[in-house]
Order: C-alpha cells, then structure tokens, then sequence
C-alpha cells in the first residue's frame, strides 16, 4: 500500500516536472516575443553600433532554436544568466524578492484559511442562524470587492487616518497587515463559501445519518466524519489559491509598494529583462505544481475510492 | 534670489490666460499671433542668473525686440478692441506681480531667516518612483532611479553652472583642449578624498574611463552603458599626480561632458580592484555629498552626509555639501503609492508627481509643491522627406508645408497648460526649451493657436479629413495621457482624423529607433541625461537630423530642399567648436524648422514635487535627474 | 461530493405540488426580483448604453475636469455623478463600461464553461491518455498565474479587450475541467454508474445521462461564482494597464485612472469600485438563490 503510494507519488513528479517544462517554454517565447530588450536597456542616446555590441554580447541575434536550447540547458543548471537591468544573477534578484512575497503570499492565506475555514463550519453547523447569515453576508461582500478597489480604501480610510499603519512598503512590522488583509480576503470568502457548502453536503449524507443515528456524539459526528470528508472539497481549492495568491500579490503589491515577486515581474516585463522574468516565472510555477502535487498526493489519501483506483 | 521656482505661478498665468482667451471670442483670430509674442512688461527685480527659472518672462522680452520684423499683414490688422484686452491684462498682471513680487519678498526674508534653524541632524526620506537597478554608476546606466543614488554618492570631475553649461574651472577638475585639439587634459583638484579615504588623483581618473573602456587590467570583460560615450577617447596617459591627458583621433567638441560629465561619477581604483565589481555594485564609494550606508534592493537606500566633502554649502556650482545628516530613499514605484506615503506622513518628498497629484497637495499649510522646470520639450515630430506616405503608399501629405502649418495652428498648447497642467509648463516654439543662452528657444510664436486658420490651410492643401496615427510613447512623460487625448481632440476638430497608438515606452523607443514608426510620433526633444558645453545641441542630435537615433529622416529619403539646409547647418554646428557660432548655427537651424514647420512643438514638462512644508530646496541645477536631495534643507521644528 | 443518486424529480414537479400561484413563486422570490432588478439594469446599461448615456462618455471638456457629483459644493446636474481628469461625464462613462463588462461576461462564461465541463467529464471518465494530457495542461494552467499570463500578453500584443476575452477563457475553463473530473472520478466508483455501464450504455450516454445531470449543480454553482471572479479579474487587468486597450471604458481602468486623487477626488474611484462590487454581489447572491433552488436535498432540510 505505501509503495504503491510512494510508486504513485514518483509518477506524479514526473508530470510535474513535464508541467514545469511546459510552463516555462512557453515563457521563454512569450517574453521573446515581447520586444527587444537592448533597445529599452540602453541609454537614451546610444548609437545603433553600441546597441548591435550589446544584442550580440546577449547572444539576441542567434537563431531563436539555438537561444532557446541553451536557455533549456541553463534552466537544468538553475542558471538563468544576468538580469539584463540589475547587471546581477537573475536567481538573486528573484530570491531577494521571494522572501517578501512569501511572506505575503503566507500571510494572505493565513488570513484566508483563519477567517474562511470557521466560519465556514459555524456557518454550516448553524445553519439559517446570526452566524451563518454574517458570515455568508461577509463572504459576500468579500468576493465581490476587487482587491485592488479593497487596498485603495483600506490605504484612504485607515492608513492615511491611523499613523500605526504605513499606507505601503515593507519597513516595518505592521506593513504587512493591510496588504494581508487585502490579499487575504477574496480567498477568505471563497473559502468560507466552499467550507460551508463542502460542510452542508457531507451533512446530507446517509453515512452522517447513520452516525448520528448510532448515537455519535454531535462534535465526534462532525469533527470525524463529516470535517473530513468536507476537507477534499477545501484541500481542492487550496491548491487553486496558492496560484491565486500569486495574482492577487502581483495587484497588491502594487497597491501597496510591497517589493515582492509580483512588482519584480511587471517591472521586468516592462523591462524585457527575460532573465528575471524566466526565473521567476519558473520558480513560481515550480511552487504552485508543487502545492497541487502535495495537494493530489493527499487527495488521494483522503478519498481512498480514488486510492485503490488503478492511477 | 534662486528661489523663483519654489513657487508655482498657476493663478497668475490661469488668470491671464482666461482675459486672453476672452479676448480671443471677441475677436476672432486674427491678432493671435500678437497675444503670444504680447510684449510683457519687466518682471526682473531677480537676478537673471538661472536662465530656466523665468519661464513667463523671458520668451516675450525676446519677442518684444522683434514685432517690428515679425509682424507679418495679417498681425498690423488686430483690432483695436483686442489691444486693450490685451493692455488690461497686462495691467492685471503687473498688478499681480507687483503682489507676487511682495510675497515672494517676504517668503524669502522667512527662509533666509530659517536657515539658521536648518536641522543639521535630520533625516531626510524621499518616495522615489524609480530605483536604481545597481549602485555603481557605470553600470547603473538606462535603468532608471539615478537621483536615489548617482546624484548623492559620486561627484564628477565637471562643475556646472545652474543654467546647465559646463564651466572649464570650479569642479573636481579643471577641463582645457590643447592648442592643436589633439589632446584633453583634466586637472584634478588636490587634497580630495573618497568615502574610504583614498585619495582623488590622476590615477583613479584614468582608472575609471579605463574600467568602463574595458581596458583596465584588474577586469577587461567590465560592460558599462557609458562605453560607447567613451568611445572616442585615445590613449589615456598621466601627466602628473593630478593631471590626466586624454588623446583624440579627431577633434571632438564634447569632450568635456563625455569624460567628466554628470554621468561620469570618479571611482576608487584601489578599492575597486581590492573588492571586485560585484562588492562594489553593492556597497558604492565614490566621492559625492553623500556617503552610502546601507540599501535593500528595490526598497530602500539610506546615505549620510559625507563630512569630509570637498566643496561646501556655498559652492558656486553643483557640488554642494549636503544639509540633512541622512538621506532615505524609499521605491514606491506607484504614484498613488508616493502620495499617500507623503500624505500620511512617512515621508518628506513624493518624487516626481503628476499635475493632478500635485494639486492635491498645493494650498494647503502642511504641504508645498516645489515646480522645477526641465530642460526637454515635448514635441510632435512629423515625417517630412518621405515622398509617398509609406502607409498608403500615396504622396505624402505632410510633404506640404500647410498641412504641417495646419498641424501647429490646430493645437491649443496654452489651454492645455492652463487647464490640464500646472499652469507652469512653457509652450514651446521650437525644440529648445526657453533661456539658453542666447535665447535659441525663443522663436517668435506665429504658429499660436489658429483653429479657423488651420481649418483654412488644411482646406487649401486638400488634405480635409487626413487620417493618420500619432505613436505616443507612455510612460515617463509627466501626465502624458492626460494631454494627448486633448491634442488628438484639437487635430480632430480642425480636420484631422486622428487616432493615438499610446505605446508603452520600451517597446515604442526601440520601434522609433530601427525607424518602424513611419507615422507622426511624439517625442522630448532635449531629453538626454547631459548638458554638454552646448546644450541645445542635444536636441538634434537625438530627433529631426539625418541619422539621430529617434529621426524620421533617413539618409536614403527624398530630402526636402529646405530641410537638406536645416540639415547642413545642424552638421556645422555639431562640429563647431566655439560656442557662440555654434549656438548662432544652431538658432538658424532651429528658424528653418520652425518655419517650415517640421515638427509640431507643444511645452516643455516642469518636474513636480510635493514635500512637507519643513523642507526648503533653494538650489537648482538643470540636470535630468531634477530634484537633488543634497540641496535640501529640512528645518527644526 | 454532492451526491444526488437519488435525485428523479426535477425543480419543476417540485413546485406543482403546491397550490395557488404565489406558492408557485420560488422561495425568497422578493429577494430575488430586487437581484434580477439589479442585473437587468446593469443588462440594459450595458446593451444599450450608447442611447442611455446622457453625454458621450468620451467627450472632454477641460474646463469641466474634475467635477465633484451633483451633492456636492462643485458638482452640477449636467454631470451627476461629476467627471474625470479629462472632463469626461462618470455616469456616461460608468453606463458604458457596463457594456464592457457585459461583453466579457456572456463570452468568457458560457466559454470556459462548456469547454472545462467537456474536458471533465471525457477525462474523469474515460482516464487513461486523454485524462492524463488533460489534467497536464489544466495543471501547466493552474501553475500560471493568469494575471502574469495576461501581462505576457499585453506586453506582446498590447492589450486589448479581446486578448483579455481569451486570456480568461483559457484560464477560466481549467478549474471546471478539474472539479467537473473531481466529481466524475467519484461517480464512476458508484453503483448506479457502475449498473448503467454493465448494461451496456454507451460512453456518451452515460456522462450525458448520468455524469453530467449529476455534476450540473456543482458546475453551475462555479459559473454563478464565476461572474463575480470575471468582473473582477476584467477590472483587475485594466487596473494593470493590461486589460481592455486605451480605447474600451471599463470599470477597472476608470478606478486605475482616479487613484492618484484618491484623497481629494475619491468619488473617481468609489464609483466605478462600487459598481463592480454591487454587480459582483448580486452574482454571487443569485448563485446562492439559484443554488439553493436547485439542490432540493439542501432546500429541504429548512
């Protein structure tokens, strides 16, 4: 059983690595196809000569085969050569901007999975009461406030009003919490929402019946049949968050001048600096591939029908 | 008395402009040409010693010299009724002035009162819009965000003065060309130090343009962006300790600003060598104001004041010792993001803000917004020497001078200031901004504002209902999509048919550069990081002219007569070794252009700032970098 | 998860069991009339803004930039709820970027949703190689993020409101492909699948007939929440500057384009951010009504 697991698990990897190959070659062309880099690089007043220097120095005028067979290659080596604009290894620049986005990223579904997971259950459990209608009414309201709407306000209402809270950057301790907040709560309410219905469902199930019927205790009921079986449905949606996250921090971070991996990708974009767009596009997508592999693994685990099927 | 700019000049000017724009409803559009060129009355108690620091005034003195020559018929009909509109504003505004000039009497009595209580041991934290990608200078290159760091931790061997010419003697050398303009030698000044101490000699001078000439021993692969302006050095050889003699193969007229200009910060060799490159992109020494202290990469720069400066607070050029013990720099790559960080107080200065931001902070007590002008002018470049019209293929339609003409009249550059603007912004007439000396950018204004006219000329060329697209690059321009659309909508009315591309600004430079833009696009005509001996030969060294990197103009092109003449005089100028020809080469140009309308010219952009109200910034220097920290005074309070 | 094998009767033979016709009403049909009041206003906006908007929405007059709304000192009733930057009217230009969002809406839903359930139910079905391929291109898909996608693009391309539709449709039809095969794993295991397909029934009839009756609800629920998430990640985008091009109004931009004046000129953004966020409300409160209409096993039990 647990080889099988384990033979189960290796196979996975593969695909998952399949998956990366894939994402990133598509980067690769698409940030190839976005324009030339040396001519934004280059000094307002830079000749054509100077500019010809430089596109061959960064092997630009080789065929788009041959860059990219040896961008194939560099990747195998996590080496992704210079970032053109910080004249520095693209790993650092991205790594240097990693940590502030984690942190980020962690907060917002920490936000998220504390806020949604209780009240979804409360809400469930509860059914129809005061509980359940606040929260659904906060669920509402925040999957319908764009997040970006959400930060604006959040910075004119209460930052700019309580000096305890900057209105952005990451220089002290409660920078975070606004942008958390932010970030967190369309997540939140998607979770809610999912942890409710997920909840609601597993209740109408005769296995529920029964239990309660054989005279189970109301909290060994829902906490040992009907919580886990309501958490495939969230563990589904947790690894659709982790890639949502990484959106919602791209549009947060602007809001909120927060150095992260979201601010690095479109200034890089903008720049055409394809190293650092290719480093960091694989690094996320290698952490997302790998929150969806740990989240199949255990789906797997969590539903045994789909355990002793032939995968 | 260099103060001038510290105070935007927005009611003043919205005021005249509306008593001139009901004067134009009454009278239709003949006298037009006379309200721009209007003679204006003497606003010059102030010292005239920053050329860009009047911008009101200085294109109507000039202008006053000439209405004789320029009138043309059509001015000599302007209505009576016209002329005493324009009198009673310009009663109105000596009136103003004479108010302005008492404030502005008074609010420097308070802050030269204030000096005194300058805050020696106060943090400054500026919200920059941009970083820079490195710290070493050389490399920091096109990467923007050079005022957070270049300007505070590397001084230049060139002094400037505060109109933005480089001044042979006064900085960290002194610059001469020998008699036979074989060689440039530079004398380094004695006894300066570097942060770490080590000394400024003939030997760290030649080791800098030799690092970035990839010559220098330590590391021959060194890549720096400044390579090809260093491009035209010979052998580098030391004369003495401080004297440094650089070979030319031919004879070349900036060599000043290409060897010692702002972009060209001295370096310490001994420290370079001993850390290597990298060290030295992370925790720069150079020899400027400030010294570096610490940054977090896209985030944060913190700097101190460098006690052991060469110059002091009174340097008579841009070297200045500093004033705040402490400098933050602090990305907020977002203006919305800079406003509200200087809102809600957590920082001193939002950098470069839009009209619409620094509106927001201006009449208010706890905030001010300090306009300092630039050097560039935004101006719509057309493409003339085209035969056919490389989009449809048939004759080109602005190959005919009336529709360019048509072009110029169409746009009401001053409402467009008055109303979507600060109100401080110059309307240009040619590609230079106004106050170089002599005064090139100050053509007489005959192409003002003339819907009726340029419905006429348009008529007259046949040319009614002319589509084209006009390529906007977006991005870096003070409030470009706030403008453009007015100016496509003014083109509209006469009967254009415009459309806008607004091209994202990377994209767009590199299309315009490899010359896939043939249709109008918009361009800042002076906006390059170097002032040069002669400045406004930058100009044309960057649009118009056969060969610049952002021309239309090809040397394979069906040249224009008038234009092949514009063109040699631009090629004489740039050889010119003496100033004063050389600008007087650079002014004929500029009237053939402009009579021939060659490109659409719109204003030039001021830079805006808003800071909290303890901040003074006295000081400034025409660099493209703008606000410079170092000048910044922050008062006890 | 949802488990409807016992699920023979349809929400119609439901309520004909009830008598007189306000019992035939559905449940909470107050509620409901105010959300399809609301959605039918944002409807007929949108498809007909062009004759609704009192002024044209991208007419500029300069000298009446910056308008406040009509309660305000500097507001006027020709502008009621006042103008931009560029003196355009913010009614005219909200009305029109209705229509903008409309557009969005009926294209990437119905899109993504026939696309993503089809995929799903043929690979939660037949596995093997097509399951397989599938679920790698949803997972290369979910391993994305989409905004950074759409950024791509919009460096590529500029941006345009087509490259947006496709952007979102492309990303949009990943997660109902993954539940709808989620869903269609679990069924298969049950005995009723299993009874249809030991009788002999056809591939097709039976994700027709007995797959796809049972994963309607799920999926439906998704697209209702989905209304909300287009209407946002539309906004999103223009907010970036990567979605609709410089010459579509949306909501998303015109919030982009205040926010430089949030303090002094809040209303340019509250409007337009109001307004996204009411039309993504009523979304998702109709789903939940639409939800609860559907599942009569939940309804039920109240």
């Amino acid at each position: 059983m647990r080889s099988e697991l384990g033979a189960t698990a290796v196979g996975r990897l593969l695909r998952s690595i399949a998956v990366v190959f894939g994402v990133i070659s598509i980067v690769f062309f698409m940030s190839r196809g976005a324009g030339d880099p040396v001519s934004r690089l280059a000094p307002i007043d830079a000749t054509q000569q100077e500019i010809e220097e430089a596109k061959e120095r960064y092997g630009l005028n080789d065929p788009m085969i041959e860059q990219y067979g040896r961008f194939l290659w560099d990747v195998v080596r996590l080496e992704f050569g210079q970032s053109f604009r910080a004249t520095r290894p693209a790993t650092d620049v991205v790594g240097e901007r990693l940590v502030a986005t984690i942190q980020l990223g962690a907060a917002g579904l920490f936000v998220a999975f504390a806020i949604g997971i209780p009240l979804g259950i409360v809400a469930a459990v509860r059914r129809g009461g005061a509980t359940d209608i606040i929260s659904r009414l906060l669920a509402l309201f925040g999957q319908a406030v764009p997040n970006f709407w959400l930060g604006l306000m959040l910075i004119l209402f209460i930052a700019l009003n309580v000096d305890w809270f900057p209105t952005g950057s990451r220089t002290s301790p409660q920078s975070i919490i606004l942008p958390a907040i932010t970030l967190g709560s369309f997540p939140a309410a998607a979770v809610m929402r999912f942890t409710r219905s997920a909840m609601l469902d597993t209740l109408q199930q005769d296995y529920i019946r029964t239990a309660r019927a054989k005279g189970l205790s109301e909290r060994a009921v829902l906490f040992k049949h009907a919580l886990r079986n309501s958490m495939l449905a969230v563990i589904t949606l947790l690894g659709l968050q982790v890639g949502n996250i990484l959106s919602g921090a791209i549009i947060v971070e602007t809001v909120f001048a927060w150095p992260g991996l979201g601010q690095l990708i479109i200034q890089s974009i903008v720049a055409t600096d394809y190293p650092v767009v290719q480093a960091s596009v694989l690094l996320t997508s290698v952490w997302i591939v790998f929150v969806n592999l740990v989240v199949d693994v255990s789906y797997t685990y969590i539903d045994p029908r789909i355990r002793t099927g032939a995968i | 008395m260099t103060r001038h700019w510290t105070r935007l000049h927005r009611s003043r000017l919205s005021r005249r402009s509306l008593l001139r724009a009901s004067a134009r409803a009454g009278v239709g559009a003949a006298g037009l040409a006379l309200v721009g060129c209007g003679g204006d009355d003497d606003d010059d108690d102030q010292p005239q010693t920053v050329a860009q620091a009047q911008p009101q005034d200085q294109p109507q003195q000039q202008t006053a010299q000439q209405p004789q020559q320029q009138q043309t018929a059509q001015q000599q009909t302007v209505d009576q009724q016209e002329q005493q509109v324009e009198q009673q504003a310009q009663q109105v505004e000596q009136q103003e002035q004479q108010q302005e000039q008492e404030e502005l009497d008074r609010s420097t009595a308070q802050q030269e009162a204030a000096v005194s209580e300058v805050d020696m041991d106060a943090e400054i934290i500026v919200a920059y819009g941009s970083f820079p990608p490195t710290l070493d200078i050389t490399t920091a290159g096109g990467g923007g965000g050079q005022g957070a760091s270049n300007n505070l931790h590397f001084a230049a061997l060139a002094a400037y003065n505060s109109g933005r010419v480089i001044q042979p003697t006064g900085g960290f050398g002194d610059w001469e060309f020998t008699e036979d303009l074989s060689s440039f030698i530079w004398r380094v000044k004695e006894g300066v130090t570097f942060h770490n101490g080590e000394p400024l000699n003939a030997e760290s001078v030649q080791f800098y343009w030799e690092r970035i000439l990839g010559r220098a021993e330590y590391n021959p692969d060194f890549e720096s962006s400044l390579r090809a302006r260093a491009g035209w050095m010979g052998e580098i050889s030391i004369v003495d300790e401080h004297t440094v003699s650089i070979a030319m193969d031919t004879p070349f007229v900036d060599a000043p600003e290409q060897s010692g200009g702002i972009n060209f910060g001295l370096l310490p060799k001994q420290y370079i060598i001993d850390n290597g490159d990298d060290h030295f992109a992370n925790n720069p020494i150079g020899c400027g104001a400030y010294q570096f202290m610490s940054w977090i990469p896209d985030q944060e720069i913190r700097s101190q004041r460098f006690e052991n400066f060469a110059f002091d607070h009174d340097a008579p050029f841009q070297w200045k010792r500093g004033w705040a013990k402490y400098i933050t720099g602090r990305y907020f790559p977002e203006e919305q993001a800079r406003a509200a960080a200087l809102e809600a107080g957590e920082v001193d200065i939002a950098y470069r803000i839009s009209p619409d931001v620094a509106s927001q902070f201006e009449d208010r007590d706890d905030f001010k917004v300090i306009a300092l002008p630039d050097v560039r002018v935004m101006a719509l470049e057309l493409p003339v020497n085209q035969s056919l019209d490389p989009i449809t293929g048939e004759a080109n339609p602005w190959r005919d001078v009336r529709v360019r003409q048509a072009a110029n009249y169409a746009i009401d550059a001053q409402a467009i200031i008055d109303n979507l603007l600060t109100g401080t912004e110059e309307r240009a007439y040619s590609p230079f901004p106004a106050g170089y000396d002599p005064p090139i950018g100050n053509l007489p204004g005959q192409y003002n504002y003339d819907p009726d006219k340029a419905r006429a000329l348009l008529e007259e060329a046949g040319q009614v209902g002319f589509a084209f697209t006009i390529t906007l690059p977006t991005g870096l321009w003070t409030a470009d999509r706030i403008w453009m659309p007015a100016v496509q909508q003014m083109l509209n009315d006469v009967g254009f048919q415009v459309e806008v591309d607004y091209a994202d600004f990377g994209n767009a430079l590199s299309l315009i550069r490899n010359n896939e833009v043939p249709n109008p696009f918009v361009f800042n005509q002076a906006g390059v990081s170097s002032g040069a001996p002669l400045g406004p030969a930058f100009a044309y060294r960057l649009v118009t002219t056969v060969g610049a990197p952002y021309s239309h103009a090809q040397e394979t092109d069906d040249f224009l007569p008038e234009f092949q003449e514009f063109q040699t005089l631009i090629e004489q100028a740039n050889a010119e070794f003496d100033q004063q020809t050389a600008n007087d080469l650079y002014y004929q140009a500029a009237v053939i252009s402009y009579e021939n309308a060659f490109q659409v010219p719109l204003f030039g952009l001021p830079h805006l700032y808003a800071v909290r109200p303890e901040i003074l910034y006295n000081e400034y220097y025409d660099t493209s970098t703008g606000f410079n920290p170092i000048y910044a005074q922050k008062l006890k309070t | 998860m949802s488990a409807q094998s016992v699920r023979t009767d349809t929400p119609g033979a439901l309520i004909s069991r009830r008598r007189g016709w306000m019992s035939r009403l559905p449940r909470g049909w107050p509620l409901l009339t105010l959300y399809l009041a609301i959605i039918g206003v944002f409807v007929v906006a949108g498809i007909f803004a062009d004759w609704i908007a009192p002024h044209d929405p991208t007419d500029q007059t300069l000298v009446n930039r910056l308008q406040g709304p009509v309660w305000q000192e500097d507001g006027a009733y020709e502008h009621i709820l006042g103008t931009d930057g560029l003196g355009r009217d913010t009614f005219s230009r909200l009305i029109k970027g209705s229509q903008t969002s409309l557009l969005v809406i009926a294209t990437v839903i119905p899109g993504s949703l026939v696309l993503g359930t089809a995929v799903g139910l043929l690979a939660g079905w037949r596995r093997g190689a097509f399951d397989s391929f599938a679920m790698r291109l949803v997972e290369v898909q979910l391993a994305f993020p989409a905004l950074l996608f759409a950024l791509l693009i919009a460096a590529m391309l500029g941006p345009s409101l087509r490259n947006v539709i496709v952007i979102l449709i492309v990303f949009l039809w990943a997660p109902y492909a993954r539940l709808v095969r989620a869903e269609a794993l679990s069924l298969r295991e049950r005995e009723f699948v299993v009874a249809a397909r030991t009788l002999g029934a056809s591939d097709l009839r039976v994700m027709t007939r007995h797959l796809l009756p049972n994963v309607v609800n799920s999926v439906v629920i998704l697209a209702t929440l989905n209304v909300s998430t287009v209407i946002i990640a539309e906004a999103s985008l223009s907010f970036l500057g990567a979605g609709a091009g410089p010459e579509t109004i949306s909501w998303g931009k015109m919030v982009s384009e205040g926010r430089d004046l949030l303090k002094i000129r809040f209303w340019l953004t509250g409007f337009p951010g109001i307004t996204i966020m009411i039309v993504a409300l009523v979304g998702n409160l109709l789903g939940d009504w639409l939800r609860d209409f559907l599942d009569p096993q939940l309804r039920n039990v109240q």
